[in-house]
């Protein structure tokens, strides 16, 4: 059942995105049934003429011509359907992973972490597997095509040689059948081994990892985890080959015990003189034809078993391409022009991530005012980072409001919200694109704008002494001349990018965390010329962010701690005094 | 071009050679490739490999290099699996025949019909018939199991062997793309795929023996006619897979492309970056791009494919037209006996399948021998990239770690194919007990130092000695255990906490629980319901954790611990951490490397002041040495740099 689900679900998906590769699998099913029974009936025209009293040969060489141009005419037609479906099979097939990726870059943060994600990833980047599966089961039906008219023609010569052969091929299906039901279900530690397979395999390729295995001798250790992996999937395979076999070998038997029979028949037949030997030869090769169609129709029900092993849950790919993004289904429209000044309010904001029980943020209570630049402050695992997504929309509070000039941040349109604000992530990443498409981030760049802002970080220089300059690509996946970059360069292009969009917010967790003295400075020196007009919000560790901010929030195990001006703190001599004294007495000589 | 590169060796004198039949493409191709002036070690290597290719592509005639590639894949089939070569050969035997007695068989029983035999007799022969088919068909079925079973091994044995040249292969070249391209490609000449092939081959043979036998009775011009139309067949088929080949191969970067843009779109490492910039549209342009190139190219290959399929079958139908008027003539003639026209036309039947499968299946096997050459060329630069993890392996080299000293000599560095010098003349000592720490910009070779330290990279010039004994000619193995490092860009692996501590080591509780108490994890792990069983992430176990920053620069740290190496070396270590972890954690590092010898990088300049001696790079060179106090009073870069920072906490008065 659960395999007829999932074809009914592939279906759907290729009826959403390419219902051509569906119609045309009808002529498709209709050209390839018929041709073997053109094939086999052929002979029996010419055998009856060439054992009549009087032969007429030139009757006879017409026909075969008339047959020639048949022929000819329906393999044309199967050469030509079979092109087109190869083109529409491949386009759908970048078409899914296309609608997988934009919906994938859209959906709420929390659901990239999940598992079930990872695995509509998985369907995405093995999108052929559709088209594979449809293409089995069309083989299936066009042989159960090819099967019912070999029975037709059966049938009519007598009834006890058609009760034969049903009998025969009722046991057949009866057999398969039973093996189906005895199979069990193995899907899911296949899927999990597949799993743990594609992470080992794209580990390898990982610069990070590679670092790790080289400088830490984990070489064995690495192959010997992908080693146990594979022996686990093969002993499940192997069990499945030989059952395979073994249905395979009773099968045989049982249809070579029909082929005595049916001869048998026959035999009987020509000597009481009921058919010619022209029937005979008709009837034994529409009878061995049905058995290769039947053999035909066992090995590919075999392969989508087979096939459907190894397969995920497609009905949750269906559920995720047709499901509305949450965010993006708001019927209000702000302006943006309101934004050009920002102050934001946290209304007793509570938070835990999804499926786990300790809260990571309790009861903020905050208010940042229009240009003014809040520090955040706080040991690991404080909530810093939290409080940033939840101000940059990627999880919403559990309880309690966020508001920007007063509209709650969840009424606004993530598009325009997004234009408004500039984010730095501790954990940035950029793309293996043009350099000033990493600034951007859009197809078109304003370069006069990400001349600006690349100067402003200081990476002017380099670019300029680049061969390609802003249209220099970004490492080799893309493009094989790209280049590397160092720690501290990807910071500063991670930091353009937050500048070019000239927001009214701007976020920076950890802005200068690879960056050597010089450039620490020249960011510091530089944002506060830039972020002048902007209300800023730092995430630092090194707290001489404290002698740019306005304000301090210092956050411990999710509450607010303490806050205030940084001298307000330092007299009060709590938490926050203690941590910049460590820090400011080691440089002390 | 050659002269201003000043090379003297073999393989030059082997490219001059070549230039007559080449031309001045290969001068281009590698003035293009190489333009350092001074020819370094790394670059002699990129040639030997760039002419040993442009060799072997020009060399002999495309025939004798067919026949080396076939014997080749058979020596490789032969080593992996002695088993499927067996199979193959029994194989061939029993498909070859099963059909022909079909035919034969069926004639016999007609035969026996229309010469009117008793009814006894004729079933006699459908008994033998029918029983004879079924044996050669169980013994088929079984062979095939044995064959896939077989195949799955080879298949595993050869997904191993990828593996451990990904994880062997110089550093630099891990994601390097023409290497993934052969790789790719080369995967197509794989032995179990050959060996079918080849089986099917054999099997054709017989078959196709059996017929031309049962043919030889009849005309010679007949024979003539079928031989003449069997001819274009392959030259067809042969167009096909030529056609297939270079398709692949113009779309494989594309592919790669789309492969890319579709990680980005779904993984986790972009999500936040995407999100927040709206990067929705440049990817989906990007995207759609990369996927109209793809869909024209395929129409293009999908046109022409259908244009030889149509002339394909156009050729086919004449033969069976021809066939059949011709058999028709000779029972109207008769010259021979229904039950003779009846195997002549299940010959004729059996001929056509096998000419378009035969053909097709020649076609594969030679584009097996194609891909082999890519195979080879893929093992090649496998070999001449591999050489910091794969040389002297098997040595073992004595070195005293009690007393012992780490000298750079006259090193310098430049990145494979790039011009920048990154370490420029350098020359250092650390020895055993040294505490040092290295500061300067971004950019100035810090990490790069580390690297040539680590051995992910060789040194361009000069070299790295370890007691007098260059580091290169320490296998890998031995020289990794000496040195532990914590690097700014820590790899944490989705399994247990407590396997990402001691992976394959053997296990020493009081060793981990040091380890762990000293690298500031026990708390964590302790409030962790599975504690150190914990998983990370969610790859291998759905309730893996994510680490915080922090949280994960203390576990590399502990994996360092656990490995006690005497020298250890940490990148910018605590640069996750809050101001209090940060100091605790230095003074902790501080301790733990007390009776061992290590070195700092770290942007922070308050933790490297402690060091014993303070090395500082500006642009590639090494610019000041010396200790802490030393260096300030000499009021150069190193005041400067301490000084922006000790001034940014003393601004505001305390």
């Amino acid at each position: 059942m659960r395999n007829q689900r999932t074809t009914l679900e592939m279906i759907k998906i290729i009826i959403k995105y390419e219902p051509i590769y569906l119609i045309l699998m009808i002529p498709q099913i209709i050209i390839n049934s018929i041709l073997p029974i053109f094939i086999i009936y052929f002979p029996k025209l010419i055998i009856d003429r060439l054992i009549a009293d009087e032969v007429n040969y030139k009757e006879i060489f017409n026909i075969v011509i008339i047959y020639g141009l048949i022929l000819l005419v329906i393999r044309v037609i199967q050469v030509y359907l079979q092109s087109r479906v190869s083109l529409i099979g491949e386009r759908f097939t970048l078409k899914l992973k296309k609608e997988i990726g934009i919906i994938s870059s859209e959906v709420d943060l929390e659901d990239v972490e999940k598992t079930s994600f990872k695995d509509i990833v998985i369907m995405g980047s093995k999108a052929s597997t559709i088209t594979q599966t449809l293409d089995l089961i069309q083989i299936i039906i066009t042989n159960i095509l090819t099967l019912l008219s070999l029975v037709y023609i059966i049938a009519q010569l007598d009834l006890l040689f058609f009760i034969t052969i049903s009998i025969t091929f009722i046991v057949k299906s009866l057999f398969v059948y039973y093996v189906y039901r005895k199979n069990k279900k193995i899907r899911t530690s296949v899927s999990s081994n597949t799993r743990v397979l594609n992470y080992l395999n794209n580990t390898a390729y990982n610069h990070g990892s590679a670092k790790e295995l080289r400088t830490n001798n984990l070489q064995e250790w690495f192959l010997k985890k992908l080693s146990d992996c594979r022996d686990e999937m093969v002993k499940i395979q192997y069990k499945d080959f030989t059952r395979y076999a073994l249905n395979n070998i009773i099968m045989k038997i049982i249809m070579a015990v029909q082929t005595i029979i049916v001869l048998w028949l026959l035999a009987i037949r020509y000597i009481d003189g009921v058919i010619t030997i022209a029937d005979f030869t008709l009837y034994f090769s529409s009878v061995a034809t049905l058995t290769l169609t039947l053999n035909n129709i066992s090995d590919k029900i075999g392969a989508y078993k087979q096939q459907m092993l190894n397969l995920l849950d497609y009905n949750k790919l269906n559920g995720f391409v047709n499901k509305p993004i949450k965010t993006r289904d708001l019927s209000k429209d702000i302006d943006l022009d309101n934004f050009s000044n920002i102050s934001i309010k946290f209304k007793d904001v509570s938070f835990k991530y999804p499926s786990t029980d300790k809260y990571v943020l309790k009861n903020i209570n905050l208010t940042i005012d229009d240009h003014e630049k809040l520090v955040i402050v706080g040991l690991n695992g404080a909530g810093k980072s939290t409080l940033i997504k939840l101000l940059c929309k990627f999880y919403k509070p559990v309880e309690g409001e966020i508001y920007v000039n007063d509209i709650n941040i969840w009424d606004i349109p993530n598009e325009k919200y997004n234009k408004i604000i500039g984010a730095v992530f501790q954990d940035y990443a950029n793309l293996s694109f043009m350099l000033k498409e990493n600034v951007s981030f859009n197809e078109d760049s304003n370069m006069a704008l990400v001349e600006n802002v690349i100067t402003n970080v200081g990476l002017y220089k380099f670019i300029e002494s680049l061969e390609n300059k802003y249209d220099t690509y970004l490492y080799k996946n893309y493009n094989s001349s790209g280049i590397e970059l160092s720690g501290g360069q990807s910071q500063k292009l991670a930091i353009t990018r937050a500048m070019y969009k000239e927001p009214s917010l701007l976020i920076l967790d950890e802005p200068t965390a690879s960056l050597d003295p010089r450039a620490e400075n020249e960011i510091y020196t530089n944002f506060y010329n830039i972020s002048k007009e902007k209300t800023t919000i730092f995430i630092s560790h090194r707290l001489t962010a404290s002698t740019i901010a306005d304000k301090i929030l210092v956050l411990n195990e999710g509450e607010i701690l303490e806050y205030g001006s940084h001298n307000e703190l330092m007299i009060k001599e709590g938490f926050y005094a203690t941590m910049y004294k460590k820090q400011r007495d080691a440089y002390k000589y | 071009m050659f002269e201003k590169l000043c090379i003297n060796n073999s393989s030059y004198r082997r490219l001059r050679d070549y230039e007559q039949n080449v031309g001045s493409q290969i001068v281009d191709q590698l003035s293009n490739h190489y333009r350092f002036v001074v020819p370094t070690n790394d670059w002699i290597d990129e040639l030997e490999i760039f002419t040993n290719r442009v060799y072997n592509k020009y060399k002999g005639t495309i025939y004798m290099k067919k026949t080396k590639n076939l014997i080749y894949l058979f020596k490789r089939s032969w080593k992996i699996s002695k088993g499927l070569i067996f199979i193959a050969a029994l194989k061939s035997i029993f498909f070859g025949l099963q059909p022909l007695i079909n035919i034969v068989g069926l004639g016999i029983v007609i035969d026996s019909l229309i010469t009117k035999l008793p009814l006894s007799d004729v079933i006699n022969y459908i008994l033998i018939f029918v029983g004879v088919n079924l044996a050669f068909s169980i013994i088929g079925d079984i062979l095939d199991l044995i064959d896939v079973i077989l195949q799955r091994k080879t298949s595993d044995v050869m997904q191993m062997e990828y593996m451990e040249d990904c994880v062997n292969i110089n550093y630099h070249y891990v994601q390097d793309k023409s290497i993934l391209d052969l790789k790719k490609k080369s995967m197509s000449a794989h032995p179990a795929f050959f060996l079918r092939d080849i089986s099917k081959f054999s099997s054709y043979i017989i078959q196709f023996a059996g017929i031309v036998f049962i043919f030889s009775l009849l005309s010679v011009y007949f024979l003539i006619a079928i031989f003449i139309t069997s001819f274009f067949n392959v030259v067809l088929v042969f167009a096909k897979r030529k056609k297939e080949f270079n398709f692949k191969n113009e779309c494989v970067e594309d592919e790669q492309r789309i492969e890319y843009i579709f990680n980005v779109m779904t993984g986790y490492r972009f999500a936040k970056e995407i999100r927040i910039n709206n990067a929705g549209a440049l990817l989906k342009g990007k995207y759609h791009n990369v996927m109209k190139n793809i869909l024209s190219k395929f129409k293009r290959f999908c046109n022409k494919l259908t244009l030889i399929n149509t002339t394909n079958t156009i050729i086919t139908v004449i033969q069976t037209f021809i066939m059949y008027a011709y058999f028709s003539y000779l029972v109207f003639d008769n010259k021979i006996t229904i039950a003779e026209y009846t195997v002549l036309l299940g010959a004729t039947a059996l001929l056509t399948n096998i000419l378009i499968s035969f053909f097709d299946n020649i076609a594969s096997i030679n584009q097996t021998i194609k891909y082999t050459d890519l195979y080879r060329e893929y093992k090649n630069d496998i070999k001449m990239r591999s050489g910091i993890s794969l040389s002297n392996q098997n040595k073992k080299i004595d070195i005293d770690m009690d007393n012992y000293i780490v000298v750079f000599e006259n090193v310098s560095f430049v990145y494979p194919n790039t011009k920048k010098i990154v370490l420029d003349n350098l020359n250092l000592e650390i020895r055993k007990g040294d505490r040092i720490g290295l500061v300067g910009l971004n950019g100035s070779g810090k990490t790069t130092l580390i690297k040539l330290l680590t051995r992910l990279y060789n040194p361009t010039k000069g070299k790295i000695t370890l007691n007098g004994i260059d580091i290169k000619d320490i296998p890998l193995k031995q020289y990794s255990d000496y040195i532990g490092i914590v690097l700014q860009d820590f790899y944490l692996f989705a399994y247990t906490i407590k396997e990402n501590i001691v992976f394959n080591k053997p296990f020493n509780q009081e060793k981990f629980e040091f380890s762990i108490e000293k690298s500031g994890l026990l708390n964590f792990i302790d409030s962790l319901e599975n504690k150190e069983e914990t998983y990370l992430y969610k790859e291998i176990s759905k309730d893996g954790l994510e680490l915080s920053g922090g949280n994960g620069q203390k576990l590399a740290i502990a994996r360092v611990m656990y490995k006690d190496s005497d020298f250890l070396v940490f990148d910018e270590p605590t640069s996750s951490l809050d101001p209090i972890a940060e100091y605790d954690m230095f003074w902790q590092l501080y301790n733990i490397a007390k009776d061992k010898t290590s070195l700092f990088i770290s942007h922070r300049l308050s933790s490297t002041k402690f060091c014993d001696k303070i090395i500082v790079l500006d642009n590639g060179k090494m610019i000041e040495y010396g200790t802490h106090e030393e260096l300030m009073e000499r009021k150069g870069l190193y005041h400067e740099l301490f000084s922006i920072q000790a001034n940014q906490y003393l601004k505001e008065g305390s």
